[in-house]
């Protein structure tokens, strides 16, 4: 409230705000580069104008009472805008709920306008509202508020204000909104046709997926739905659906007011009898189906029923090491006896089976080691060289600058022959063509800022040469590559795209395509090419396969066609590679690396040591509609580069070592907690870089041995042996 | 132990200083390639010693790239810029002394650069998106009692140098790909002035030139200036002029910033950087990217007092101690080579001290002298 001794001063006040050309009636909202910079003060025609005083005068500083609170008191000695904020208790964006559409932008000060309040609810005047966004579902940029991705987001607005003391440099309110990013509207619904039969007393989920009329999905959408007859059939807010008794009904999905609908008709329930059938006894890790048969009361067998499983332990020590899917696949974590059970419309049969421990343990035998105490070692190459002996090329890493070339003809005894250096600080990535005749290293850390990729000619592999030293537009660095045939992939740090170079004239590399994801905030990690599928890791954006030469989706290696792509909450999508096991089994092994993370806990005081992140394991049968159904999960330490040969994942695990796990058969659940390790290496040693420290890098399986790099230690040879159980005398 | 007493240089030291009278000079020192701080200390006849060695980043697997280097003026804290980030990078404040982590914040793509109000509220972070499509960039301005970014300003391709003039109403930033000077005014926030420092055609940016600016060089014909660092004026031209590295014309160029224009021009040598000016306003001191050396410029006179070569290549940064007695140079070397930090005499002009760091010195900041009165600058 004003009084009215005040009154003379506010109306100076106000027209010295207006003399400044100034707004009164309106806040301002700041945001980068806005299409008309906002003016200090409000432009509203006064007729527009509410009737809300502007800021109120202040007397002269006052020493004594500068620590009062008091807002009018401690604006004193400050600038106007600063003055101002001293009133304000509340900002916020009208409208209220800020709603924007992927694709679509708002304006910022049109579309959406921040206001700043007192604590009467009054707009107050004049002052400077900034604004930052800072997500992946929306960005603020150029004065607009554009929608991303579907998902939610928070507009944060600050104003200056006085301090609380009344004395010092003005303090930042801060304040927030959320923001609401939608997908376009849904133009179509389809409830997927569950492929059973519905008898009373059963409970069948339905499932309705959102389409926009572009087709694409609509994830997030929600869904409502509802029973044409509630005597027949009940279904709750999950799509859950219960029969309850026969007839016809129709279900109905709802979502933004389109419907979809799934008729059903509902029979007596003819089960009489469940026979559950499926091994009797396995071994932890072993994926064991259970297969279900209903029969009716003549013997009949009964199809389309709709079955699910539980499992349950006879143990009494400890908690359930077993799961069992909707698709009657059991998997136990723990050796014990357990019963599975088949819900079958109601009617239940059950099986038991007995679970021993898998027994895959190995040793970890280090036959060799080539010791890099001079600088930390990153990526590793094995190969064959034209010379007939094998190699094992290493990167070096923070201040490296060279690749090392070692002999290793004798595992036993790896032999440095050479090494290249080059203007770089990082060499983090190695990789030798198929017919062991070019390498490539990638450089980052330049003395002049442009890095790209170095060419090696292997004529002499103890002794490499450089081809051809190629910048392009790879300046920011790069961090990975791939060959493909006379295709090298390179991953840029600078794009964050994938560049696609002919390699086929070592001497002089052109760039023939490039390709990249269209995400605010994207970063790429890796990329592995496999029979003309490429698996490209984009960190928070998942995983993505590309036909670069596979043919079946159009894409050649220089224009690459998008075929699938996965992602998953934890994000940090770092590595991915493909694997066929010896039962035919395909899978996509993806890890994904974590760092600064609640759970990162650090060793030794450096934060980078506080690894966290694991092997997400995606079925790869349809590469168009990946879904994950297993990992592997060291639950103290941080997944880094894997190699899988011989239904054996070699996972170069960071501060957990080397690890190496059974991969054969079917997978499902956590590997880790199947006893399917077969053997870890803790790759520390006290004359590392860093003592006692492992921090594994990369693994490769080469001519019987496990090469393995290390940033601490340098490169290490190990040899797989089957555990020998001594006798307890 | 690495890196603590690498190596001393004490060419030049005047040999009649005692320890108990030496004041102690404290740095700080960004090595971008091995993600540590260096805290050094500088005690004139005795030498350089590192303190301590700060890690910084979250990645061993990944460069994060310790940038730049700032101190709060009240010596309370630092920052440093992680230039690197997946992709967006961030800011970093520490306690000086004990050198804890106070709190982050992330800015956008490599951030570099950082100038701080006399206040110490707020902290302005250029965006140099050095490998990025050249798109405009822009100025991140972070709260920093909070680590809050509250705003970002759009200013430029290649934003780099940050510094904020002695009133703390106006901030400075140069734009490597476009050409140009940016002011911020620092009550609004917004762009209060865009200066074209292409050779020959210096001058105020007319209306309508934003879409210049965002051009690149290939607009602009072969004569660039490619400006690096601004560094605002001190004592009588605290406020009233900047000075400008054009590192590809190898000049520096003097801005009237109340008339908008060019007042002075100081040749160089190859590519200057970095630009200090000393607290009096007395001296301008550049390093000299390109010919591994430090060039000092009387500001009284316009004359080049000295050329000072320095001891490892890639010239970086440079600060001069509040007394005006010394300059800190970083070096950054090249590849395994680890960078340096060598101090200059301004007085003598002569190198009198250097110190092996880490890998890629730049960033670089002035925290302490002691004795002194406040303890502290």
């Amino acid at each position: 409230m004003t009084r009215p001794a005040e009154s003379v001063a506010l109306v100076v006040l106000a027209l010295l705000v207006a003399a400044c050309g100034g707004r009164t009636s309106r806040a301002t909202v700041s945001t980068a580069a806005a299409p008309t910079p906002p003016p200090a003060t409000d432009t509203t025609p006064a007729a527009e104008q509410p009737q809300t005083p502007v800021a109120e005068p202040t007397p002269p500083a006052d020493p004594a009472s500068a620590a009062t609170p008091d807002p009018a008191l401690a604006a004193r000695g400050y600038s106007a805008g600063v003055r101002i904020g001293a009133r304000v208790v509340d900002v916020r964006p009208e409208p209220a709920e800020v709603v924007v559409q992927v694709g679509d932008s708002l304006a910022m000060g049109e579309d959406v306008e921040i206001v700043a309040y007192d604590d009467a609810g009054d707009p107050v005047l004049g002052i400077r509202i900034l604004t930052t966004l800072d997500s992946r579902a929306a960005v603020l940029e150029e004065g607009f508020l554009r929608g991303v991705a579907e998902g939610e987001a928070e507009l944060r607005m600050a104003i200056r204000a006085p301090p609380a003391s009344g004395t010092g440099p003005p303090e930042i309110h801060t304040f927030s909104a959320p923001v609401r990013v939608v997908g376009l509207p849904v133009a179509t619904v389809d409830i997927q046709d569950p492929g059973v039969r519905f008898f009373t007393g059963s409970i069948v989920q339905l499932h309705a997926r959102a389409f926009t009329a572009d087709g694409s999905e609509r994830r997030s959408v929600e869904v409502e739905w509802s029973s044409g007859s509630g005597r027949l059939a009940t279904v709750d807010s999950r799509g859950f659906v219960h029969a309850l008794f026969p007839g016809e009904v129709t279900i109905t999905a709802r979502a933004e007011g389109i419907e979809a609908a799934f008729s059903l008709e509902i029979e007596e329930n003819p089960v009489a009898t469940v026979a559950v059938s499926g091994a009797s006894r396995a071994r932890t890790g072993d994926v064991v189906r259970f297969s279900v048969v209903s029969r009716d009361e003549s013997g009949a067998e009964v199809g389309g029923v709709p079955t699910d499983f539980s499992v349950t332990s006879f143990a009494e020590r400890t908690n359930s090491g077993a799961s069992v899917y909707r698709d009657g696949a059991f998997v136990a974590e723990r050796p014990g006896l357990y019963r599975v059970v088949a819900n079958a419309a109601g009617r239940t049969g059950q099986a038991l089976i007995e679970v021993v421990e898998r027994g895959v343990e190995h040793d970890a035998i280090v036959v060799g080691r080539g010791l890099v105490a001079d600088r930390p070692t990153s990526d590793l190459w094995a190969f064959s060289g034209a010379d007939g002996r094998d190699y094992v090329y290493t990167g070096t890493h923070l201040g490296g600058q060279r690749m090392l070339v070692w002999d290793v003809t004798d595992p036993a005894t790896p032999v440095l022959t050479d090494f290249v250096e080059v203007d770089a600080r990082v060499v983090n990535d190695v990789k030798v063509n198929p017919e062991g005749t070019l390498a490539v290293i990638t450089r980052e850390g330049a003395r002049d800022r442009r890095n790209g990729i170095i060419v090696l000619d292997l004529a002499d592999p103890a002794h490499p040469v450089i081809a051809d030293t190629y910048i392009g537009d790879l300046t920011g660095g790069v961090h990975n590559v791939f060959f493909a045939g006379d295709i090298l992939y390179a991953i840029h740090n600078g794009t964050f795209d994938v560049h696609i170079l002919n390699i086929s004239d070592p001497g002089r590399v052109v760039e023939v395509g490039r390709w990249g994801i269209d995400s605010p905030g994207k970063y790429l990690h890796d990329i592995w090419v496999v029979d003309g599928l490429a698996y490209v890791s984009y960190w928070n954006d998942g995983v993505y396969i590309l036909d670069v030469g596979d043919g079946r989706w159009g894409g050649v290696p220089a224009v690459p066609v998008e075929v699938g792509h996965y992602a998953y909450p934890e994000g940090n999508t770092h590595f991915a590679v493909p694997y066929t096991n010896a039962d035919g089994h395909r899978y996509l092994f993806v890890g994904d690396e974590i760092f600064d993370c609640e759970d990162c806990v650090s060793r030794n005081g450096h934060p980078g040591d506080g690894s966290r992140g694991f092997v997400h394991i995606l079925d790869l049968e349809d590469p168009e509609n990946l879904r994950e159904v297993a990992r592997y999960e060291v639950p103290e330490a941080g997944a880094h580069n894997l190699w899988i040969e011989d239904d054996r994942m070699y996972v170069a695990y960071y501060q957990a070592g080397l690890r190496v796990v059974d991969v054969s058969g079917e997978l499902r659940g956590d590997l880790y907690r199947q006893g399917r390790e077969m053997a870890w290496l803790p790759t520390g040693t006290p004359d590392g870089v860093v003592p006692n420290s492992p921090m594994a890098w990369g693994p490769q399986f080469f001519k019987g041995n496990i090469f393995v790099s290390d940033l601490n230690s340098g490169l290490w040879v190990v040899r797989l042996e089957p555990r020998r159980k001594v006798p307890v005398s | 132990m690495r890196g603590l007493l690498a190596f001393v240089f004490l060419a030049a030291l005047p040999a009649q200083t005692a320890r108990a009278q030496a004041p102690e000079y404290r740095l700080y020192v960004a090595n971008e390639s091995s993600d540590l701080v260096s805290r050094v200390v500088f005690t004139p006849g005795e030498g350089l010693e590192v303190e301590k060695e700060i890690p910084v980043g979250i990645m061993p697997g990944d460069n994060d790239g310790a940038h730049g280097v700032s101190v709060s003026p009240d010596g309370r804290h630092w920052y440093v810029t992680i230039a690197h980030g997946t992709p967006r990078g961030y800011l970093w404040k520490f306690h000086a002394g004990p050198d804890t982590l106070v709190g982050r914040t992330r800015l956008g793509l490599f951030p570099a650069t950082m100038g701080i109000t006399p206040d110490g509220q707020f902290l302005l972070a250029v965006n140099f998106n050095l490998h990025g499509d050249m798109v405009p960039s822009d100025v991140s301005v972070v709260y920093t009692p909070e680590m809050i970014e509250v705003t970002r300003v759009r200013t430029c391709l290649m934003p780099h140098g940050s510094r904020v003039g002695a009133a703390g109403s106006r901030h400075y930033s140069a734009c490597m790909h476009s050409d140009r000077l940016v002011e911020i005014d620092l009550e609004t926030f917004e762009v209060s002035a865009r200066f074209d420092v292409t050779p020959g055609m210096e001058g105020l940016e007319r209306a309508g030139g934003e879409d210049r600016a965002g051009a690149g060089h290939g607009a602009m014909g072969d004569r660039v200036c490619s400006p690096t660092w601004v560094e605002p004026g001190a004592g009588a031209r605290a406020d009233r002029v900047v000075y400008v590295a054009c590192n590809r014309n190898r000049e520096i160029l003097e801005i009237d910033t109340e008339r908008w224009e060019v007042s002075r021009r100081f040749a160089t040598g190859m590519a200057p950087y970095n630009l200090e000016v000393t607290s009096g306003g007395e001296l301008l001191i550049a390093t000299l990217k390109g010919e591994q050396a430090v060039a000092v410029f009387d500001l009284e006179s316009g004359e080049e007092l000295g050329r000072i070569a320095t001891s490892r290549p890639v010239t970086h940064g440079v600060v001069a101690s509040p007394d005006g007695r010394y300059a800190f140079v970083s070096n950054e070397s090249a590849g395994s080579v680890p960078g340096t930090l060598d101090v200059i005499d301004l007085e003598t002009l002569a190198l009198v001290a250097s110190i092996e760091l880490q890998h890629q010195s730049g960033g670089i900041d002035f925290w302490s002298v002691t004795p002194a009165a406040g303890g502290t600058r």
